[in-house]
């Protein structure tokens, strides 16, 4: 029996570091490769939104295939193809939305109209960010592994680590750590901007 | 002033400017829009980013293989009323039971293919689950994953979903109502133009049965 080379399946690296326009024209032409990358790029995106607002993973499941053939479908006035992420996010949270006002029905009929309006609205503003917290954490993965740490390190856990023991977890010098986390900071601000003017890529 | 540069604005957040570069940081982001901007980005780098879950892969399949599917599918494709087969409800009256149980279990057919249908309640006060499935009689090239399917409420609003490899699909949180099921083959449709979502009796499902 033959051992299947599994690099016929796998991505090509050259799609995978497309821009989004680019990607989504192949999509728009039918090509399943360029699907694979368009999910691997947002699908982490689309199906975390309706859990941010609140909604089980069963309808996050549905949701999530909604929206993929609202995209497959081409409808929904997506003309600028470098806009899909910006697109994914509006699409999602209207699916969203529709879904709470349904759920919460019988509880919003009880509300006066202006607590039902604000309601909605706290949902809605804890999620303006999402579309910038998730540049952040593409711009992270393509950073190297130490940066990736470090900054993983310092700033997104809670609490955060102290010098010394980032600097005996990451084998570097204590007297290195503030230089580093300072260019590792950079290259992210850098990262960010390149993917919020090309649009993905890994 | 010239803009506040990338590190310069780390240092402030951090606290680690002395007083007078702070209060001339102060009075730039005072009057520049770009730099309050920057600022509020470098605060969120910085800032905890929430976890985002991955779709599970299963998921994933499901579209790839409707991208797959729609490369094969006709432009034109002749729409089908299937007939009903079977309707737990009517079965249940012809037994002389009195009231009906809350799951309904309906069979439609059309050609080479059946259509699994159950209505039950959801756990969402007022709302309904429509599970299904698609069988088919005779065997599929392309499989049974990744068919299309559309749910139109009274309100003409759609829902899209699609088929698991074993053509099971899911539509839940409906209110009740009259809705419209289509099933999207590469070929042709199947459409239930009148498919009641309730636990209460309305008559018989309308087909061409």
């Amino acid at each position: 029996m033959s051992i299947p080379n599994f690099d016929d399946v796998a991505v090509t690296p050259t799609m995978a570091e497309w821009d989004d326009a680019a990607l989504m024209q192949a999509c728009v032409a039918g090509d399943e490769q360029a699907w694979a990358v368009l999910l691997e790029r947002y699908g982490r995106l689309i199906y975390t939104i309706p859990l941010r607002f609140g909604l089980p993973r069963s309808v996050a499941d549905e949701i999530f295939q909604d929206v993929c053939l609202l995209l497959l479908e081409g409808r929904d006035n997506l003309r600028d193809y470098r806009r899909v992420r910006a697109w994914l996010v509006t699409v999602t949270r209207r699916l969203c939305i529709r879904r709470l006002r349904q759920q919460d029905r019988e509880l919003v009929a009880e509300l006066p109209e202006e607590m039902e309006d604000s309601a909605e609205s706290a949902v809605e503003s804890d999620l303006t960010a999402i579309e910038e917290e998730y540049l952040v954490h593409q711009a992270l993965e393509r950073l190297s592994t130490l940066c990736q740490e470090l900054i993983r390190a310092l700033f997104f856990e809670s609490p955060p680590r102290s010098y010394d023991a980032i600097a005996k977890a990451l084998d570097i010098p204590v007297g290195s750590v503030g230089p580093t986390r300072i260019r590792c900071l950079e290259k992210l601000r850098r990262e960010m901007s390149r993917l919020d003017q090309e649009g993905g890529g890994p | 002033m010239k803009h506040l540069n990338f590190r310069y604005l780390v240092r402030y957040i951090e606290g680690d400017l002395a007083e007078a570069q702070r209060e001339k940081a102060d009075a730039h982001l005072a009057d520049c829009a770009d730099c309050r901007r920057e600022l509020e980005r470098v605060r969120r780098l910085r800032g905890e980013i929430g976890e985002f879950v991955s779709p599970p892969a299963e998921l994933v399949g499901r579209v790839l293989a409707a991208v797959r599917r729609r490369k094969t599918r006709r432009a034109e494709r002749p729409r089908y009323q299937p007939a009903l087969r079977f309707d737990s409800w009517t079965q249940w009256a012809a037994l002389g039971a009195r009231g009906a149980p809350q799951e309904r279990q309906l069979l439609f057919s059309e050609g080479a293919f059946d259509l699994d249908v159950q209505i039950t309640r959801d756990q969402v006060p007022g709302a309904y689950i429509l599970r299904g499935q698609v069988l088919n009689n005779t065997p599929q090239p392309a499989g049974l994953e990744g068919i299309e399917l559309r749910i139109v409420d009274g309100n003409g609003v759609p829902r899209r979903g699609l088929t698991d490899k074993l053509g099971r699909f899911k539509f839940t949180q409906l209110e009740e109502g009259v809705y419209s099921l289509q099933v999207i083959f590469d070929d042709h449709e199947i459409v239930l133009d009148s498919l009641p979502v309730s636990d209460r009796w309305s008559g018989p499902v309308e087909t061409n049965s």
